[in-house]
This record gives structure tokens, C-alpha cells and sequence, in this order.
């Protein structure tokens, strides 16, 4: 569709041989406008629910999908957020009768690690999955090296390391925009 | 008087010796990876306060086990995988260490409906990263996969 079709078919027709139609249109934008306000005035919406394509803070995956990185080898990352809104969607007693979903901010926050994370260069993939309490976990396991790394509800993530050296790390409460130790991203580098 | 009776009938359950087997059905086909158990199978607040649900194997009626994955598959009949038993032995748990004590507890924790169900909890009281390493160090205990219906064939056999 070229741009000036697009105008048309949006904007109305107000030339000065149609008077009528102007008035009309004038009329009834401010009509619309009227009841918007009324509508921002009297209601508060609900959060919408999360899902696969669409997040609070993230980009809509669909959007992202259609962009201009369509190699599906480069785009990890989004296989990864996508896993991620999956486990959104999950609902209490998912898992064991009394297990419970992550929760939207548990979503979120496992969301911005994701895009961070990814956003360091080439990196092996991690498992992502949910555990019974609601836990949103990124797993790496090769030789030698193991990840477990999860959000519960809160700004914080947990971890426990184990490098190829033998060589323990673990962190009971990690802030999002913490960087993690160059060992560990050192291990979880394709390169490595 | 109820309560009484209870009692009584919970004490006739013989405290879980080491050298007995523990199995532990897997509802989500998401907790097995590769053929693997992963960490999420074992939640952190399984380990802290409310216990790893196991099966006691020489005292469990298995039809409890089979009611149990039947009911989970019907709520969520999308997770249709075969589900999966970890068949593992308690003493070697039992002996597992975190900086030199115990790691776990691995005790009989009888139910009105269940009088095999036995629990794992952490021995100590520690924060997430350290729970984390202790399900890694449970995790390669719980690799002796078998599905469940090949294991009910077995046992009926």
C-alpha cells in the first residue's frame, strides 16, 4: 500500500467542495474523543494476562519475530523468551496438586535476564523450565560445568556454579543488573 | 477418638531404613530432559519446608502411584507423556554431606491416604543458592528412570 492510499483510507476527506462531510467528520471525532476521555475517567483496566506474544515490558515477540533479524540461527534469544512467556501461561497446580505458576513479575524478571544474558554475545542455550513453587530456572550443564540458576518472586535470582576448575560459586540473592562472574560466562560461551 | 486411631495406625509404620528403595513419580514431562532429570524437578521449597514426596517401595500400594499420575494427566491432558518413576536406594542420600553434616533428612512421613510416603528436607537451614547445590548433588541419585507402566508390568509380575 503506498503512503498516500494509507493517508486516504485514515484520514477524512475535509476539502472545501464538501462542507457537509467536513462538518460531520468534525462532529464526530470530537464525539469519539468525548467518550475516550470518559472511558480514561471512569474505568481501570486489568492487567492483560501474559502469553506468548505479548509481555508488560517486553516488545510484542510477533513484532520482534517480523523484524529484520529473521535468521532463526541468530535469534535464540527469542526461543528463549518465548519458553519463557510459555511458562507465563502455566496456571496453579500445574505440576503437583498444590504447585504453583511463576508469577507475572517472576515472568518478567526472567524476561530482562534473558535479553541480558543473550545480549553478551554467542551463548549455549540454556534449559529453561519451571519448577513446583512457581521458580523460573535457566540450566546449563556440559562437562565439567553446571548453572542452576532461577527467579522466584522478588528483583533477585539465585545460583549455584560449578565449574570445569572444580571451583564452587553460589549466590542466594544476585540484583538483575548484577553482572555475573567472567568465569561463569566464560563457561557458558559457545566458544568455551 | 478419631485422632487416637490415627495415631495407632501411624505408629505401626516402621521407621525408613537405609537399605530401602524410594521412588518418585514425575507429574511434567519438562522435569526430564534428554532422558535426565533436571533441578526443577526438585523445587527449593520442597527441600526448605515441605519435603520431596517419595514413595516407600516395600510398603506402597501402587495403585496410589497409578490414581495419582491418572489424576494429574486428566487435569492436564496436554502433558500426555508416559509418566516416570526415579527408583533410587535411601542410604546413599542419607550419607550425602553439606560442609561436613548431613545434607538431608530422609524420613517416613505417613498420610491418612498414604501410609508409604516418606519425605527428603534439607538437614540445615540455608538460602537458595545453597539449596541449588544440594538438589544437584540429590539430582545424578535420581537418574534410575523407569516408566510407570513398565514398572507396574514388573511388579505385578
Amino acid at each position: 500500500m503506498s503512503s498516500a492510499k494509507y493517508s486516504e483510507t485514515l484520514i477524512p476527506n475535509t476539502t472545501a467542495a464538501d462542507p457537509v462531510v467536513s462538518t460531520q467528520s468534525v462532529t464526530q471525532i470530537g464525539t469519539t474523543v468525548a467518550c475516550f476521555f470518559a472511558v480514561l475517567s471512569t474505568t481501570v483496566s486489568a492487567p492483560s494476562p501474559i502469553t506468548m506474544f505479548r509481555s508488560v515490558t517486553g516488545d510484542r515477540l510477533d513484532i520482534l519475530l517480523a523484524s529484520t533479524f529473521t535468521d532463526k540461527a541468530d535469534r535464540e534469544d527469542l526461543d528463549a523468551i518465548a519458553r519463557i512467556r510459555i511458562l507465563g501461561t502455566y496456571e496453579d497446580g500445574w505440576n503437583e496438586p498444590t504447585s504453583v505458576a511463576p508469577t507475572r513479575q517472576t515472568v518478567e524478571y526472567a524476561e530482562r535476564f534473558a535479553r541480558n544474558l543473550f545480549g553478551l554475545g554467542e551463548i549455549v542455550p540454556p534449559y529453561i523450565s519451571a519448577s513446583g513453587d512457581g521458580e523460573i530456572n535457566f540450566y546449563w550443564k556440559s562437562a565439567g560445568f553446571i548453572l542452576d540458576l532461577g527467579f522466584r518472586d522478588g528483583s533477585s535470582y539465585s545460583y549455584y556454579a560449578r565449574l570445569p576448575s572444580g571451583q564452587e560459586i553460589i549466590e542466594d540473592k544476585v540484583a538483575l543488573s548484577d553482572p555475573l562472574s567472567k568465569e561463569i560466562i566464560d563457561s557458558i560461551r559457545k566458544s568455551a | 477418638m478419631e485422632i487416637e486411631q490415627q495415631d495407632k495406625s501411624f505408629d505401626q509404620v516402621p521407621p525408613l531404613s537405609d537399605d530401602e528403595w524410594l521412588l518418585r513419580l514425575y507429574f511434567s514431562p519438562e522435569h526430564i530432559h534428554n532422558g535426565e532429570v533436571v533441578p526443577t524437578a526438585i523445587s527449593l521449597s520442597d527441600l526448605r519446608e515441605r519435603g520431596f514426596s517419595l514413595d516407600r517401595e516395600s510398603i506402597v500400594n501402587t495403585e496410589i502411584i497409578v490414581t495419582r499420575a491418572e489424576n494429574q494427566r486428566v487435569k492436564k491432558p496436554e502433558n500426555r507423556a508416559e509418566p516416570f518413576l526415579s527408583r533410587f536406594e535411601c542410604c546413599p542420600v542419607r550419607k550425602l554431606k553439606h560442609e561436613d553434616k548431613p545434607a538431608f533428612e530422609v524420613k517416613e512421613s505417613p498420610m491418612d491416604e498414604n501410609h508409604a510416603h516418606a519425605h527428603i528436607l534439607s538437614a540445615q537451614k540455608l538460602g537458595d543458592g545453597s539449596l541449588r547445590k544440594l538438589r544437584n548433588q540429590l539430582i545424578p541419585h535420581l537418574q534410575g528412570l523407569v516408566a510407570l507402566d513398565a514398572y507396574i508390568k514388573d511388579r505385578q509380575s
